[in-house]
């Protein structure tokens, strides 16, 4: 029962070829198999980590362009406001020069105007007079002819004035 | 047949199934015992087993008999990382393959076969590994000077103990698993004598898949933490 002999070199081949097959074809091929999976999701984690902090980037890219744009923005407002403004005033200027020239050249042409009317009526006047003469020299007069003479001057004076 | 010729004849009965004559050393030194031909049996299971659990690997989708075998291959290496160590987890699947060996050894006796861990030859084999290997994890660690130093240690005076202690552990080892399967049988076939019917099947629970795995873990527990023991 108890004799011992070459079986335990048998026996210790076995488990050293029983070791080979566990590791050859358990060990080895699971441990692959969970290594390559370990790799993909190590992968995957870097890829994503990456494309996160690419994406901060971005985004902070982008909102200090957002900044940018805005004061460029307010710049070309203000700026164009303030050429607007002296746009307008210089337009208003011009237009109040323009406006006091045309009132004086109006003023002037009514002075013209007026004088010229003077003169035509002085004319007028001046011919009546002297047809009103020549007619109290020409004629004999009584008083009440004198006054239908002066009455007649008068409604004609008024008549050329209108 | 009486429970003593019954004994008598399943503790003396000839282990040789294949005799082998190469004409030098004591007759009969080179037969190859039922045990190594039951061994071979076992090996060719586990070979089909692992070729049929592993063939087909994905990395996606994987299939349920590639989930087992991940499953049985994390489950296993986290059973004895812990007793091996840091510098121990090198030799993880050699304490692995002799786990696997002896539970599926002692379980041969559910279908009526002899354990091949009944012959001493078997756990003999095993137990000289285990000392060697236990002997080279503290060689490949402390160098060879330091592997003299530790048989000082903690104390000079217990370098004799230290010594006897390389013949000792391998000895407790075989003899351990040796005595356990050879009891369990013995008691499994007085039972089957006694109580032909039922009993034998509830009492094999115990003695062949209870004891059989509790042994291989032993086996596997005591060889894991001599390594680390070795190696801290």
């Amino acid at each position: 029962m108890l004799n011992v002999n070459f079986n335990i070199v048998y026996t210790i081949i076995n488990i050293l070829i029983l070791f080979v097959i566990f590791r050859v074809f358990l060990f080895k091929r699971v441990d692959k198999v969970l290594k390559e999976r370990n790799d993909e999701i190590e992968n995957a984690t870097a890829t994503a980590e990456k494309k996160s902090s690419d994406a901060d980037a971005a985004k902070a890219k982008y909102d200090a362009d957002v900044q940018k744009l805005e004061e460029e923005k307010e710049n070309i407002i203000s700026e164009s406001r303030e050429k607007g403004y002296h746009e307008y005033a210089q337009i208003v200027a011009n237009a109040k020069v323009e406006a006091g020239s045309i009132i004086e050249d109006a003023k002037k042409t009514a002075k013209l105007e007026s004088e010229r009317q003077r003169r035509i009526y002085e004319a007028e006047i001046t011919e009546m007079v002297v047809s009103a003469a020549s007619k109290i020299a020409a004629g004999s007069h009584s008083e009440q002819q004198d006054s239908e003479l002066y009455n007649r001057f008068i409604d004609e004076a008024g008549d050329e004035e209108k | 047949m009486s429970i003593g010729e019954r004994l008598n004849e399943l503790l003396t009965e000839d282990k040789t199934m294949i005799p082998v004559n190469i004409g030098i050393g004591p007759e009969g030194f080179f037969n190859i015992n039922k045990s190594v031909v039951y061994s071979w049996g076992i090996m060719l299971v586990f070979l089909i087993l692992c070729i049929f659990l592993t063939s087909n690997m994905r990395i996606h989708n994987i299939s349920k008999k590639q989930l087992i075998a991940e499953t049985i291959v994390v489950k296993l290496r986290g059973l004895v990382a812990d007793l091996l160590g840091s510098f121990g987890s090198r030799y993880t699947e050699y304490i692995l393959t002799v786990l696997l060996y002896i539970a599926l050894s002692n379980l041969v006796g559910v279908v009526g076969l002899v354990p091949p861990t009944m012959d001493l030859n078997v756990t003999v084999g095993l137990a000289l590994m285990s000392i060697v290997l236990i002997e080279a994890a503290s060689i490949s660690k402390n160098g060879a000077g330091g592997w003299l130093k530790s048989f000082t240690k903690p104390i000079w005076i217990v370098t004799p103990m230290n010594i006897l202690e390389l013949a000792i552990r391998p000895l407790s080892l075989c003899m351990r698993l040796f005595g356990n399967v050879l009891g369990a049988t013995v008691i499994m076939e007085l039972i089957k004598m006694a109580v032909p019917m039922f009993i034998p099947a509830l009492a094999s629970l115990y003695f062949d898949f209870f004891d059989g795995l509790i042994q291989a873990y032993v086996f596997i527990f005591l060889t894991s933490l001599y390594i680390k023991e070795a190696t801290e």
